[in-house]
């Protein structure tokens, strides 16, 4: 390969990274939630912006003729990333960038965050709705929740979780109608 | 995946970043290559936010994730967004609370409607008040001495109910008592035709036994040559006719028995009559019991010399048990020597 545009050595290359990925997009989509997330939980101050450098590497690295050998490719996104990482923490060294973020940047307007979130909430169906009024304000540790409802801890997170998903979806759409609404 | 108690505890230490390098490259490496673990390693991040937003977090765990949910934007849109969200479910909640009171209360305002003018009971009320007031409006003197007569009346009323009810008492008293002399004489009553029935009993015995006595007495006195001659008498309209029968008494015939034919044997007793029929009486015998009767006959058995030689009638009478023998047959019979 050469160092030329070559998205069908990277499509392979997401295809080999994703193999349960349904398209290459959904594929890419999936390596970069990861990246954005191994960036996350390192605590780093961006991990959109580093997870993005991350996969220009990775493409860069790709498109130019690079061999990915060996059964486990991530190994080679994880190697990477953790280069991308060091950078990271010695810039930050240097320029002394504050971690504590304490504001949002583009912060949706409070009325439109209500608004979304009373909507949003009210598409879910009753019986989500009444699981989590009784998980977030009854004040009730996990396990005895859990033991009322007759499920596992894990299954009371995971039912939380795909709430949660619902709802981050919901307001998504949500805010951007708002948004393109006041503009 | 459902993770075991150890991969859960391994997953939040490492989300708390609380795992030593090598720990935390094992688990970097892990949930990138293995969708499954990072799915579930979302899950318990998903779970830690809920835990510091809800104030379950303490010491170390609560400092170590301040840090990274306060590290980046991501993490403080994360905290907001459950901040978000429980503040609408509280108010989800809070309607829906007070949409359940003004429900109830909208009920109890319901029933606090006064009822229209045409209840009887408040007519009745009403009128009730109107009369008190009528009252209160008279001179005090007057409803002094209405007060006085109204008290009058209700003792006088009270005295006789009182009276009523001690007449009632002494009433139902008497009753009772009455009742069990009617008891007494009625037991009496028993017990007196229980002895009545017994001691007839005895005499229908006794008199069994004299009859049987004296047959006895009739076969030993003709120990010899005991001779008995037997006539079955039917009833018959007595006339001095060929009809009767004729008995032939030989001289060695001791006694005579006589056996009258009754064809009902309604009465306790019998009253026996014989006669010539010139009219005098060869022998009679009254009440002889009717348990004599056998076999629809009612046996005599008489000395032979009591009948020379004649033409005989008997008189066959019924006795009831009060009043006079009732004639119910007639028997003809001649003795010839």
């Amino acid at each position: 390969m050469n160092s030329q545009s070559d998205p069908t050595g990277f499509n392979k290359f997401l295809r080999t990274l994703e193999p349960n990925a349904s398209s290459v997009d959904d594929g890419f989509l999936r390596c970069r939630t990861k990246l954005v997330k191994f960036f996350f939980w390192r605590r780093c101050d961006d991990p959109d912006n580093l997870a993005d450098e991350t996969t220009t590497r990775l493409l860069n690295k790709v498109q130019a003729g690079q061999e990915i050998s060996g059964d486990n490719p991530y190994r080679y996104v994880f190697g990477i990333a953790k280069n991308v990482f060091l950078e990271y923490l010695k810039a930050k060294k240097k320029s002394g960038i504050p971690t504590d973020i304490d504001e949002l940047r583009d912060e949706p307007a409070l009325q439109s965050t209500e608004t979304c979130s009373s909507l949003c909430l009210a598409q879910l169906s009753a019986e989500k709705r009444e699981f989590l009024e009784e998980y977030y304000l009854d004040d009730i540790d996990r396990e005895l929740f859990a033991r009322n409802k007759g499920l596992t801890i894990n299954a009371i997170r995971l039912q939380v979780f795909r709430c949660r998903e619902m709802l981050k979806h919901c307001m998504e759409n949500c805010l951007r109608r708002f948004n393109s609404a006041r503009n | 995946m459902d993770p075991n108690q150890e991969t859960a505890e391994l997953m939040t230490r490492f989300l708390l970043g609380q795992l030593s390098d090598e720990e935390r490259k094992v688990v970097e490496e892990r949930f990138l290559t293995d969708d499954e673990y990072f799915a579930q390693l979302l899950v318990m991040e998903d779970s830690l936010v809920d835990d510091y937003v809800l104030g379950r977090l303490t010491g170390d765990q609560l400092k170590n994730a301040e840090v990274l949910f306060r590290s980046s934007a991501i993490g403080k849109r994360e905290v907001k967004f459950t901040q978000n969200l429980v503040a609408s479910l509280k108010k989800a909640r809070e309607a829906k609370e007070q949409g359940a009171k003004q429900k109830t209360k909208r009920a109890l305002v319901t029933n606090q409607i006064v009822s229209p003018k045409t209840s009887p009971w408040r007519q009745s009320q009403a009128s009730m008040n109107l009369i008190a007031s009528g009252f209160r409006s008279l001179p005090a003197v007057f409803s002094a001495t209405l007060g006085l007569i109204i008290l009058l009346l209700a003792g006088v009323a009270i005295y006789f109910i009182f009276q009523y009810q001690r007449q009632n008492r002494e009433l139902l008293a008497q009753r009772v008592e009455l009742e069990r002399n009617f008891q007494d004489v009625r037991e009496k009553l028993n017990q007196e035709s229980q002895n009545s029935a017994e001691l007839n009993k005895r005499l229908d015995l006794e008199t069994e036994k004299r009859t049987q006595a004296e047959e006895a007495l009739a076969r030993s006195h003709n120990s010899g040559s005991p001779s008995i001659m037997s006539v079955v008498l039917l009833p018959t309209i007595f006339q001095r006719s060929g009809g009767a029968k004729t008995v032939t008494l030989n001289t060695g015939t001791n006694r005579l028995q006589l056996l009258l034919e009754i064809s009902s044997a309604n009465y306790p007793a019998y009253n026996v009559r014989i006669k010539t029929f010139d009219g005098q009486t060869i022998w009679s015998r009254d009440s002889i019991p009717a348990s004599q009767i056998k076999q629809s006959k009612l046996s005599l058995i008489l000395n032979s010399s009591l009948f020379p030689y004649n033409d005989y009638r008997i008189e066959l009478l019924g006795q009831p048990d009060n009043g006079t023998g009732q004639l119910i047959a007639d028997y003809a019979f001649k003795v010839r020597k």
